[in-house]
């Protein structure tokens, strides 16, 4: 891990903090203002790998390695997430033909 | 006599209790199956089992000037208070034991008779039995709790005999008037009884006799005591307030009026308050009021009692007013005089009473007496008991109720004149009312209804010797005590005089005796009053019968001076409307209201509350969102 | 062992009645067993009187870290409620009709809150206490609901949950009281007794205690859910509920308010006496003009339990007893004064007191047995009731001698109900609804009889009941 971190710590983390905070806005962002429901689990996707790349750029930093342990996690939760996801989200077409979230809204008082 | 022990003695005074008890049961229980002679019979026997006793327990007290007091079983006891169901014999009791026993025995013979008809007969019979069982108690008891016990029994054996007949709803309510009357009373009774044991930490008779005599005189505690005791005497004795009832009381059959209402259960009161002599003798405001209470009662009673028309009811004011006698006695310290004339009045009201129910029953249950009249020769027996008993309530001598009038009345006027006065006064109204009805009976012309009547006879033997044992002893009875006058005769007080000796002592009230021709005087002056008195009655309503052409002041005594109406406006309604109120309005509207809201109110809110599910996921994501947000910037600024 | 057999019996029982078919076979089932448990309950008291001060106890551990046991006790207080438990019971059971038809699983609902009153009264510890105390509202919210008149759901689930936010506010005193234990923590009484509070620490856990005793008794103002659920509810049901479950309350108020907020009592007395007098006036004034029997029975009740209330909150020994034999006369009384009106209804099919009377000539010995319940219940001397009531007046004077007068006019007020109500319903002229009134049958009077048989015995010869309490009352 030496070899790697070493060309990593010229980059100020500062850099990387920013970077994945940009990543992590645009992702809140795209869950609130779209309204087709894959694109709403691309910026949940996009909110977990802005948080992977932070984890990991730590880790580098800090040459500790439990920090890229918990990417794993992270991606193997997401994972699992996006299929049942997208599961339930097949299932809700095929009843109401449509992914508008401003349509799907039976579950209301 | 017999020497007997005092082990006997007590057995004998159980007895006394249980014979009564035992009839009660017997004769509710077993006697529907026979002839209905038989209730009756039965019954009597019992009291006159209970008589032979008296007599029994009589000679003994008098040969060993012994009184006793036993246990017969504890009833409550924990901690620090006990109360026994204990028993006391003294001449007191005995003089009562005498009254009730005796007195009951006839009156369940007469009873014999006069229900024979009756179809409820073995009812009443049971009835009369539990009364002398309760009013033994009362008179027996050493303590004031089983006093009370027999208090409320006889009340309760009111109630059941007053509406004996109880198809009829006046009957009840007279009967629901009577309860609730004498339970008005029983509360100040009850306050009384915890403010003794509050203080002297006993409920016994004697014990607390003996511990107020350290007291001073005027103490708040038995100040306290005295009136709640004496509120109970209202109530029972039917004084002023509480007097209304015993009028409408006359709607139960004539017996229960003459051993009820004019002998034993009335004379409860008198009883109590001669009973506590001591703690009411240390308590000269108490003995104000029942002076006071006593006059106003004997003279507002005596005076309705002219107006009115029913036999009974002019009876039943008569009672009343002569209890207010016996309450002028005790109020003035004479405890003897009271109970002497208790006793007395015991014998010729009795006596009236039953002589005023063979009238009603010659007359076939007729009570008014403008529909009388010229019975004198129909029923010369009856007649002749009548006016023995007329003659023994007027106190002309030598009958009865001269001596025991006059021991009171000598006692008014050893207070002051003016008290003399006034309470001979008061006492001459007896004259008018119970002379205007035996005229009006007996000497007036037939009304119609007399002249239609074809079987006017007199009673059977069994209800008239009963009454002829009454008349005697309203003849003979009153020599026991005599006035200094005349032979200075003093069985009654000097029998009675351990029982009020500290009383007596106590009583701080100086009276003077009076001088030989004072008394003279005082005895001679009303006498000629009397005999004026009769001839006006005479002439009015011997010749005549009764007109009704009443001024406005006899309208109100006829009236009973209004005190039902009173009641009604005053006590009754604000009740019922109280209890509407109550019921509608609070329960209804306030409280359930309240409750309800709390409900609804839930309801509400929850319906507002789940406005905020749109279902609309935007939504939940930008307020997701911004509590995120929101938790970190507090965050940040703590 | 004993207690537990008073526990468990009637709930396997309760259960293995769920599983019959036929009502009849049921109800006799459920009777003999009741029966039995009465008998058994008799032998508890007389051990219980032979050992005064400890009484008999059963301990099952559970989870003895946490403090969670299973810890019965049965002394003299315990063991007269239990006995007033197991007297009224058979005597509910047994008073169901032929003709009403009532499915197994009623019967199997009472011997269940049979079961849960047992242990209320003789839990040892608070945790089992609030336990049985909320599984008794499950039998009672079944049989109002199942069973009842019209409106009867509604009505049932107002009761419930009025009872269950009173018991709620318990539930948060008992797990304070249990954090304040000394650790380990425990919810043995025991260990309660011990504690000494602040003063508001005491205030509040009266007030939490109190509410949801007064909501079960009930008290003034928390009253309202009585008379409509008394009315509602079958006649079995309402005996239940006057007889027996407001006696829990009154059996909590002895054994937690009392002791632990002594404090409170000696500062607040008047004003919670004084709210509680309030409440004996109320019922029974609303009691006189009461049309609906059953509801004026409701109120007359309501004055009744206020008048024991205000002797256990009088805080001497006189009250206190007095309160206690009270009560187990006022279970005797007004199960008896139900099961007059059981009578009555199921001649007449009304409860309307305007449409009866006349009855007592018709039915002599019924007017009779009518009569001693009555006075019973007004507390005429040499009835069960006159003892009590004397000894809460009494004690109620020592402590404050104007609400002991004030409460004092219940026995005027209580007579003029009754009576009203006695002459308007048996006495007078017959009305169409009474035309044919059949008197009692055999069966009705053995249903009475040990009812008037608690009436004269107490009334009469109380001591026995009066010795053993004496060491409860401490």
């Amino acid at each position: 891990m030496e070899t790697i971190i070493q060309p990593l710590q010229t980059i100020p983390l500062m850099y990387y903090i920013i970077f994945c905070s940009a990543l992590f806005s645009i992702g809140v962002i795209g869950i609130l203002v779209k309204r087709n429901a894959l694109t709403i689990f691309m910026s949940i996707e996009l909110m977990l790998n802005s948080a992977n790349i932070l984890l990991a750029a730590f880790s580098a930093y800090r040459n500790d390695s439990s920090g890229q342990l918990f990417v794993f996690f992270i991606m193997v939760v997401a994972a699992a997430e996006i299929a049942i996801g997208l599961a339930l989200l097949i299932s809700i077409y095929r009843s109401s033909h449509s992914i508008d979230i401003h349509i799907l809204n039976r579950l209301k008082w | 006599m017999v020497t007997t022990t005092l082990n006997d003695m007590q057995w004998m005074a159980t007895w006394l209790l249980l014979f009564p008890l035992i009839g009660f049961l017997t004769v509710g229980l077993f006697t529907k199956r026979m002839a209905p002679k038989w209730a009756g019979i039965l019954a009597s026997a019992f009291v006159f089992f209970n008589v032979i006793i008296t007599f029994v327990l009589w000679s003994y007290i008098n040969t060993t000037h012994q009184s006793f007091q036993f246990n017969l079983f504890e009833w409550i006891q924990f901690g620090a208070i006990s109360v026994p169901f204990s028993v006391s014999i003294d001449s007191l009791t005995i003089v009562m034991l005498f009254v009730v026993n005796v007195v009951g025995w006839l009156i369940h013979v007469y009873s014999i008779g006069y229900m024979r008809h009756d179809e409820g007969i073995h009812r009443f019979f049971s009835y009369m039995n539990l009364f002398i069982f309760f009013m033994l108690i009362l008179v027996m008891s050493s303590n004031y709790l089983m006093l009370f016990i027999g208090w409320e029994g006889v009340g309760l054996c009111s109630y059941l005999l007053i509406g004996f007949w109880y198809k009829d709803h006046l009957n009840n309510n007279a009967a629901k008037k009577a309860f609730i009357m004498n339970r008005i009373g029983d509360l100040g009774f009850l306050i009384g009884i915890f403010m003794m044991f509050h203080t002297f930490k006993t409920l016994d008779i004697q014990t607390i006799a003996g511990a107020a005599t350290t007291m001073p005189s005027g103490n708040t505690a038995l100040l306290i005591i005295t009136l709640g005791l004496l509120m109970g005497a209202i109530g029972k004795s039917a004084q002023i307030p509480l007097f209304t009832w015993l009028p409408d009381a006359m709607a139960g059959p004539t017996p229960v009026s003459a051993l009820i209402h004019a002998a034993t259960m009335v004379t409860a009161g008198v009883y109590l308050i001669a009973r506590s002599s001591v703690i009411f003798v240390l308590s000269p405001v108490t003995m104000h009021l029942i002076l006071i209470i006593g006059l106003l009662t004997a003279l507002i009673s005596g005076l309705i009692a002219i107006y009115q028309h029913d036999i009974k009811k002019i009876l039943a004011y008569s009672t009343v007013s002569q209890l207010g006698f016996m309450f002028i006695a005790l109020g003035l310290g004479s405890f003897t005089g009271a109970m002497f004339h208790l006793t007395m009045h015991a014998f010729f009201k009795a006596l009236l009473f039953m002589a005023a129910g063979s009238v009603i029953h010659a007359l076939n249950q007729e009570q008014d007496i403008r529909n009388m009249g010229g019975l004198k020769n129909k029923i010369p027996l009856t007649f002749f008991l009548f006016l023995i008993g007329t003659l023994a309530i007027s106190g002309i001598p030598p009958f009865a109720g001269f001596f025991s009038k006059e021991y009171i009345l000598s006692a008014a006027y050893e207070q002051s004149t003016l008290m003399g006065v006034i309470t001979t006064i008061i006492a001459l109204l007896t004259t008018l009312y119970m002379f205007r009805l035996l005229f009006a009976v007996f000497y007036a012309p037939e009304s119609p209804k007399v002249q239609s009547e074809k079987h006017i006879h007199e009673s059977p033997w069994v209800m008239t010797i009963p009454m002829m044992v009454l008349a005697l002893l309203s003849l003979v009875g009153g020599f026991v005590q005599m006035p200094a006058s005349f032979n200075d005769i003093n069985l009654f007080s000097n029998y009675l005089a351990p029982v009020f000796a500290t009383a007596t002592q106590l009583n701080h009230a100086v009276y003077q005796p009076l001088g030989t021709t004072f008394e003279w005087m005082t005895l001679t002056i009303p006498l000629l009053i009397i005999g004026l008195l009769i001839i006006w009655m005479y002439m009015l309503f011997a010749k005549k019968s009764i007109t009704d052409h009443l001024s406005f002041w006899e309208k109100i005594m006829a009236r009973k001076f209004y005190f039902d109406e009173l009641y009604q406006i005053t006590v009754v309604r604000p009740m019922m409307s109280l209890s509407k109120f109550f019921r509608e309005f609070i329960d209804e509207k306030v409280i359930n209201r309240l409750i309800n809201s709390i409900g609804n109110d839930t309801l509400l809110i929850g319906e507002k509350l789940r406005l905020i599910q749109t279902g609309n996921i935007g939504f939940y994501l930008i307020i997701m969102v911004f509590s995120i947000l929101a938790i970190l910037i507090i965050n940040f600024i703590r | 062992m004993l207690i537990l057999f008073l526990i468990i019996l009637p709930l396997l029982t309760s259960l293995m009645l769920f599983a019959v078919k036929s009502g009849e076979v049921s109800k006799r089932l459920a009777t003999i067993i009741s029966v039995i448990l009465f008998i058994v309950s008799i032998i508890g008291g007389f051990e219980v009187w032979t050992m005064p001060q400890t009484g008999l106890t059963a301990t099952i551990d559970l989870q003895s870290s946490l403090g969670i046991m299973l810890d019965f006790r049965m002394d003299g207080l315990s063991v007269l409620f239990v006995i007033l438990t197991t007297l009224l019971v058979p005597i509910i059971v047994a008073s169901t009709y032929r003709n009403e038809q009532r499915s197994s699983s009623f019967y199997a609902l009472i011997l269940l809150m049979q079961s849960s009153l047992i242990g209320v009264f003789t839990a040892s510890n608070l945790l089992l206490f609030y336990i049985f105390w909320e599984f008794t509202l499950l039998p009672i919210f079944f049989i109002t609901a199942r069973w009842g008149g019209k409106n009867a759901k509604k009505v049932s689930l107002k009761f419930l949950i009025y009872t269950i936010v009173g018991s709620f506010f318990m539930l948060v005193a008992i797990l304070y009281l249990y954090t304040q234990t000394p650790a380990p923590h425990s919810f043995s009484f025991n260990a309660i007794y011990q504690l000494h509070l602040s003063y508001s620490a005491q205030l509040l856990v009266f007030l939490a205690f109190l509410l949801a005793f007064a909501i079960k008794i009930p008290l003034f103002p928390f009253h309202s859910w009585q008379p409509e659920t008394y009315n509602v509810s079958p006649v079995q049901g309402s005996m239940l509920l006057a007889g027996l479950m407001l006696k829990m309350g009154l059996y909590g108020i002895i054994r937690f308010l009392l002791p632990l907020s002594q404090q409170v009592l000696y500062n607040g007395s008047t004003l919670v006496l004084s709210i509680i007098l309030i409440g004996v006036l109320y019922g029974g004034i609303i009691a006189i003009t009461q049309p609906n029997l059953k509801k004026m029975i409701a109120f007359a009740s309501l004055a009744h339990v206020g008048l024991i209330a205000l002797g256990l909150f009088s805080n001497n020994p006189y009250g206190i007893e007095g309160g206690i034999l009270q009560s187990f006369s006022h279970g005797v009384n007004i199960v008896g004064f139900f099961l007059c009106y059981a009578v009555i209804v199921k001649r007449t099919n009304t409860d309307s007191i305007s449409q009866l009377g006349g009855i007592a000539h018709q039915a002599p010995r019924f007017g009779i047995v009518f009569m001693i319940i009555l006075l019973a219940n007004i507390a005429l001397p040499l009835t069960n009731s006159f003892v009590g009531e004397f000894l809460i007046l009494l004690g109620l004077f020592t402590a404050n001698k104007i609400i002991a007068s004030l409460a004092g006019l219940t026995i005027i007020i209580g007579a003029v109900y009754m009576l009203r109500m006695y002459q308007r319903i048996m006495y007078g002229v017959k009305q169409p609804a009474t035309e044919h009134f059949a008197d009692l049958t055999l069966k009705e009077m053995m249903l009475f009889t040990p009812i008037l048989i608690a009436i004269f015995l107490i009334g009469i010869y109380p001591s026995f009941i009066l010795t053993m309490l004496q060491n409860v009352v401490h």
